[in-house]
């Protein structure tokens, strides 16, 4: 009852991690926490709710300063690791 | 074009809290896009506007900063920020630019057809509107009145602007045709002493007759007559009287001239700038007589005249000498001034005979010329009547 709840209210206040995946170009992840790991074929970054890696080739991030963050380069895969 | 005009870093960093850097980037709200990390360097750009910041958390952190690269036009602009040449000159040309939008740089007459187009420039200039005036000075609606006041075969004016020109519309009056009454009673006078040769008449009655001499003055042709029952009746005298007569002419000429002599051009250039005059050549031209001449080449644009051009003056300078002729010469004179008489004045008379007297007079020679001549006698003259 209490996760529903919980899940609810994230969803109003948009607190949700939400990513959009254009092609293998572009990722973009807003609700953006903190950058933990960060290279140009490795990119960890930690959301509200859990972590999210991606892997790729000439990775470049784009920061316009709005909770989230721009991921360019080739993408090869995204992984998303709940929080513990 | 907007990260051109507020600049554009491109930064390197490294160092032991490279990640906590980069995470303090994100917390601070500094605007990084282009963020790589390579090798243990972390690249990004930056707006010119966030450096200082950028700078402020680098030293926090521990991190060692590089600007790898400046782009954008503030860049360029502060390199120059103190050539001041370089900023008054672009001030004089915003300053000319503004000027030039505003000073009349053509006028243009329309509707004018019997008032010459330089009449009403002119007329235009005087009252305060030339090429070169500031087109917010001018008074439009007090020109249009001053204008019409100036000239008085306008009926109506409008002046207004367009552009850097000034147009001019006009409307000429329109004149009120000559009342030609035919039926005016009059008379056909003599205007000279005559033989009469052959007559016309088509309106009136004829007092002489062919061969019968006249006077100045005489009426040839009475419009006044009195009819069967006695009334004095008037009409309008018409007909044509063709008389012989004689006319004298004396024509002199003087065995010695005052005649100009030229002695060559002289020619200077000078710059027409808004009808200020500005010298192209050095040095000042000392004649005491000379006749001038000036030619004006404006520059175009577009097929637009500018209010530019050059001046081309031309001085011809000339001293007055006396010029001795012989007897064949002022003779030769004479008798071109006596065929110059005939073709003026003796164009549509006949020339029955001419005698010429030779005088001889001190330092000249005269020629007295008697034309006997047969041509149109008559003249009208109204009668006037009270009434």
């Amino acid at each position: 009852m209490n996760n529903k709840i919980i899940e609810k209210g994230q969803s109003l206040l948009y607190f949700n991690t939400i990513i959009q995946i254009t092609d293998n170009k572009e990722v973009i992840i807003e609700n953006c926490k903190k950058i933990i790991e960060y290279n140009d074929i490795f990119l960890k970054v930690k959301t509200r709710n859990m972590t999210v890696q991606v892997w790729g080739q000439k990775l470049q991030i784009d920061d316009y300063n709005t909770e989230g963050i721009i991921v360019k380069g080739i993408i090869e895969s995204i992984e998303l690791i709940n929080k513990k | 074009m907007f990260d051109n005009i507020r600049g554009v870093i491109r930064f390197r960093a490294n160092g032991i809290k490279l990640y906590s850097f980069i995470n303090a980037i994100r917390e601070s709200r500094i605007i990084c896009t282009a963020q790589e990390c390579k090798n243990d360097e972390y690249y990004g750009e930056i707006y010119s506007s966030s450096l200082k910041e950028l700078q402020e958390l680098a030293k926090k952190y521990n991190i060692e900063l590089h600007i790898e690269d400046r782009k954008g036009a503030i860049f360029k602009v502060k390199r120059y920020k103190y050539r001041f040449g370089i900023i008054i000159g672009a001030l004089v040309a915003i300053m000319f630019i503004v000027y030039i939008s505003n000073v009349a740089i053509t006028i243009e007459v329309t509707g004018n057809n019997k008032i010459s187009e330089e009449q009403i420039i002119s007329t235009l200039n005087d009252i305060g509107i030339s090429k070169g005036t500031f087109i917010p000075n001018i008074n439009f609606a007090l020109c249009e009145k001053k204008l019409k006041i100036s000239i008085d075969e306008l009926a109506w004016v409008g002046i207004r602007r367009s552009g850097n020109r000034i147009v001019v519309d006009v409307d000429e009056m329109v004149e009120q045709p000559e009342m030609i009454k035919s039926n005016l009673p009059s008379n056909i006078i003599s205007t000279k002493n005559a033989q009469i040769k052959s007559v016309k008449v088509y309106n009136g009655s004829l007092n002489y007759i062919v061969g019968d001499g006249v006077r100045v003055g005489d009426v040839l042709i009475s419009g006044i007559y009195t009819d069967s029952k006695g009334n004095i009746l008037t009409v309008n005298a018409i007909g044509e009287i063709i008389g012989e007569y004689e006319e004298k002419m004396i024509f002199e000429q003087a065995y010695e001239e005052e005649k100009r002599i030229s002695e060559g051009e002289i020619s200077r250039k000078s710059l027409d700038f808004f009808t200020f005059k500005i010298p192209l050549n050095i040095g000042k031209i000392d004649l005491d007589e000379y006749d001038y001449n000036e030619d004006i080449c404006y520059f175009m644009i577009a097929g637009k005249r500018l209010p530019i051009g050059i001046i081309h003056s031309t001085y011809t300078p000339y001293t007055k000498n006396i010029i001795t002729y012989t007897t064949e010469e002022a003779e030769e004179l004479i008798h071109k001034k006596i065929t110059m008489h005939e073709e003026n004045f003796y164009s549509n008379v006949k020339i029955i005979n001419k005698e010429i007297n030779k005088i001889n007079e001190e330092g000249k020679i005269k020629y007295e010329v008697i034309y006997t001549l047969e041509g149109e006698i008559g003249k009208k003259s109204e009668i006037l009547m009270k009434k």
